[in-house]
């Protein structure tokens, strides 16, 4: 089962994720980290995530930008400079349509940048077509 | 008016005037007479019975010659008896008088003689020439006029014969001897006669002459006073000398004749009264005489209208030019600067306001030499340097220089510097330069006025660097606020929307997850909750994106209208299916000038509206066209088959927030139009509509054309 590292500090928008995971009939293991620390912690395997069998390296970040204390394009820069995670599909799933930090997302090596809609079918479309794309269909799209 | 008398003014004087002294009988008045006419001797005697003098008539000729010889003063006779040899015999016989005699003539002929024939024998009678024509009819005043001025005349012979003959008595007498030394030694049959030359003296005064003893009564007067006066000689012999004075001076003219007989002489003036009421200005003078037993004054009029008008002429002059000085210091007072004028010894006249100009406490302190006064006073050049005597307007323009400058004059009194204008010229008479004349303009209060605009204009241009400066500080700021404004609405997108997306996301669930567990009601207020969410996010996009705006970079380009609004029709797809609309647009539309985001906005904002507000049941039916409006200009309607918009709504529906006003018709709309109008207007456009409720609307956006030079 893919795994999928969702960082977003919104416990309203994870639960929001998962159900439309499940109404999009998908079965993945969704992963939370509340702040970009910790995403970098899950990404290195440090500390409570050390242990890969309860915290598998994922298949796709989902990635919120606006948290407290690190901005989530600090860690998507972060991601793309490890070697590692190089390959990583990085989706950056906000509620900002900010042009310039669109921009930056993609200049930064974002694989998608996704607005987070209000509505709850609109969120089920999109969340459906991106696991469709990157982790289904056509893993080396981004390559 | 000279009362001097010299010998030559008696000389000539002899000439005129007779003396009218108490008659006087002398053997010289004869008036020889011969007439052949009866009335020629009749009218003549009757003429001449008031007259002095005795008529001798003469038969004929020979004895009228005869009696010249011996001794006449006139002869009269007809022009009828000068005929032939009668006449030879008169000539010669008039030829043989003596020097000083030429005998008056008389001729009587008839008037207006055709002939001219007694003037010709007249003629015949030269070189004597002391001939007058009397006419007949012979009446009383010619004859008498006639006779007298004859007898004058041969009177003043009388007085010249007697004259020479004193001197060749008396060759040393005073005054006349040298006048006429050669008629001294001629020979006269006549005797002397002292009383005839004292009238011809008394009679050739320049004056009344007037004796007159304590009483008043007139014993002598020449003929002078009568002339003047015009009183005759019978009238004079009564009046009083007073009666000759104006009434007024009356009083004044008694005292100075008791003066006279008191003392010895006096003097005065005072009118002299004519019989006609005429007053003419005279000095009278008098002297005290013995004559015989008798104290008398005798004394002279002279005639001083002359003298008087002169002097009232003078006066008169004296008043003007008085006048003409009071003008001209009221003038100079008058003006409003400083006015002085003076000559190289010092200033004379000058007005109120260049004393306070200068100083001074008045002109006798300026009325120094010039090279004195401008020593005193300490003026300079505007740089500061002090003007030397020589180099003052006041000198310059003594020296014939028109001098004008700007200086600046330390006042004597309270030492303050005064800027003027000095402006002096000089003042010219017949050619000549006597004087200048100063005009001295306070510039103090124009310096202070300049000083004044010169700190304005120094001030002006501090502000306006530091109005530069603080425009400069107040952009950077506002930079700052945009920026950290669109942090906020960064903040505001983020922040706000997740609770939104929570309700609404919640809502569903409960609605699709949880509905067996709610009831009707239940299910309504969910939905309700959903509904107002959705809604609230829609406005904080439009919001945010209405905001952007405002302040978001612009990168126009030459963009294709089909394939823009295309794009835009694309992205309202899912509407458009929603709302069963059909959206034609014409081919072939022009390219714009614009930028891509910003024109995707407001076409997809237009066709938003366009399809939204039909009335329900309606099938929305959008045509989007394009024309050339205005030059450079492309004009996009996009019509619709919609509810229509009330005129007096045409605006509004273009300001943000109006949706939020409780207006039916707004309920719903977006903010949509506010972001067509701004938008189009940051390209450099404008949008509008035309409208009729119930008829739908047309509305317009104008776009940059792509023109060559832009693209």
């Amino acid at each position: 089962m893919p795994t999928i590292l969702y960082v977003d500090d919104d416990d309203n928008d994870v639960l929001l994720l998962k159900h439309a995971l499940r109404c999009a009939k998908l079965s993945y293991d969704v992963q939370v980290v509340n702040d970009p620390e910790n995403a970098s912690a899950y990404l290195n395997g440090h500390g409570a995530f050390a242990d890969r069998e309860l915290h598998p390296l994922p298949d796709l970040v989902l990635l919120d930008l606006k948290m407290p204390r690190m901005h989530g394009l600090e860690i998507l820069a972060w991601i793309r400079r490890q070697p590692h995670l190089e390959d990583l599909t990085v989706v950056v799933l906000t509620a900002s349509n900010h042009i310039p930090e669109i921009n930056r997302a993609y200049e930064l090596g974002a694989n998608s940048y996704l607005i987070k809609p209000v509505e709850l079918g609109e969120l089920v479309d999109i969340i459906r077509g991106m696991i469709t794309y990157w982790l289904r269909a056509d893993v080396v799209a981004r390559k | 008016m000279s009362l001097s008398w010299s010998p030559s003014v008696l000389v000539r004087s002899f000439s005129r005037g007779r003396n009218r002294i108490l008659p006087l009988p002398s053997t010289n008045e004869r008036i020889l007479l011969l007439t052949q006419r009866e009335e020629d001797a009749s009218a003549i005697h009757s003429a001449l019975a008031e007259e002095p003098g005795n008529i001798c008539s003469c038969p004929e000729m020979r004895k009228l010659c005869a009696e010249i010889r011996a001794g006449a003063c006139v002869a009269l006779l007809d022009a009828e008896s000068l005929a032939g040899a009668r006449l030879k015999l008169l000539a010669e016989t008039l030829l043989e008088q003596p020097s000083w005699s030429d005998l008056p003539l008389i001729i009587i002929a008839d008037a207006g003689d055709p002939s001219g024939e007694a003037w010709e024998r007249i003629g015949r009678l030269v070189p004597t020439g002391n001939v007058s024509l009397l006419e007949r009819p012979l009446d009383h005043r010619s004859v008498t006029g006639a006779v007298r001025v004859a007898l004058r005349s041969r009177r003043r012979q009388y007085a010249l014969r007697d004259q020479l003959l004193k001197h060749e008595r008396q060759p040393a007498a005073p005054r006349v001897s040298k006048a006429k030394p050669q008629r001294a030694r001629e020979n006269t049959p006549e005797s002397t006669n002292e009383t005839d030359f004292l009238n011809a003296v008394i009679n050739s005064l320049p004056g009344t002459f007037y004796v007159f003893d304590a009483r008043g009564q007139l014993l002598r007067w020449n003929e002078k006073l009568e002339i003047i006066s015009g009183y005759t000689a019978a009238e004079v012999a009564r009046m009083h000398p007073l009666d000759f004075i104006a009434h007024e001076d009356r009083a004044h003219i008694a005292e100075r004749i008791r003066e006279v007989f008191e003392r010895g002489d006096s003097s005065a003036e005072a009118d002299l009264l004519c019989k006609d009421g005429r007053r003419i200005p005279h000095f009278f003078n008098g002297k005290r005489f013995t004559l015989g037993s008798q104290t008398c004054l005798i004394g002279m009029g002279i005639d001083i209208a002359q003298q008087k008008q002169t002097e009232r002429q003078l006066k008169e002059l004296h008043a003007i030019a008085e006048r003409r000085v009071a003008e001209l210091d009221a003038v100079i007072e008058s003006m409003p600067d400083a006015v002085y004028i003076g000559t190289a010894s010092g200033i004379t006249k000058c007005n109120t306001n260049a004393l306070k100009m200068l100083g001074a406490k008045s002109v006798a302190d300026l009325n120094r030499r010039i090279d004195e006064l401008g020593g005193k006073f300490d003026v300079r050049w505007p740089d500061g340097r002090r003007l030397r005597p020589e180099e003052l307007q006041f000198s310059r323009a003594l020296q014939g220089e028109l001098a004008i400058d700007d200086v600046v004059a330390r006042k004597l009194d309270t030492g303050e510097d005064v800027y003027i204008r000095a402006a002096s010229a000089p003042i010219m008479l017949h050619g000549r330069i006597v004087g200048a004349v100063s005009i001295n303009s306070d510039l103090n209060q124009r310096k202070r006025a300049e000083e004044a605009l010169a700190s304005a204009k120094d001030q002006l241009s501090r502000h306006a660097a530091e109005l530069e400066k603080r425009v400069q500080e107040r952009t950077a700021k506002l930079q700052q606020s945009v920026q950290s404004l669109e942090g906020v609405l960064y903040h505001v997108a983020h922040d706000l929307r997740a609770p939104l997306r929570a309700m609404q996301g919640f809502t569903t669930i409960l609605l699709e997850d949880y509905a067996p567990k709610l009831d009707k009601q239940g299910e309504d207020y969910a939905q309700r909750v959903s509904s107002a969410a959705s809604r609230m996010d829609k406005l904080i996009q439009d919001l945010l994106a209405y905001g952007r705006l405002g302040h978001m970079a612009l990168s126009m380009g030459t963009l294709d209208l089909n394939e823009e609004i295309n794009a835009a029709r694309n992205r309202l797809g899912p509407e458009i299916r929603a709302r069963n609309a059909n959206v034609q647009v014409e081919r072939g539309l022009p390219k714009v000038w614009a930028d891509s985001v910003l024109l995707g906005e407001i076409l997809v904002n237009l066709m938003r509206n366009a399809i939204t507000f039909v009335a329900p049941g309606v099938t929305p039916q959008v045509r989007i066209q394009a024309e050339s409006a205005r030059p450079e200009f492309i004009r996009v309607w996009v019509e619709d088959n919609g509810i229509g918009i009330n005129p007096e709504h045409h605006e509004r529906v273009f300001r943000v927030f109006e949706r939020l006003r409780a207006d039916p018709v707004y309920i719903g709309t977006g903010i949509g139009l506010a972001i067509v109008r701004k938008g189009t207007e940051r390209m450099g456009g404008r949008a509008g509509v035309e409208s009729v409720p119930g008829a739908g609307s047309r509305f317009w956006v104008e776009l940059p054309a792509a023109s060559k030079a832009n693209e």
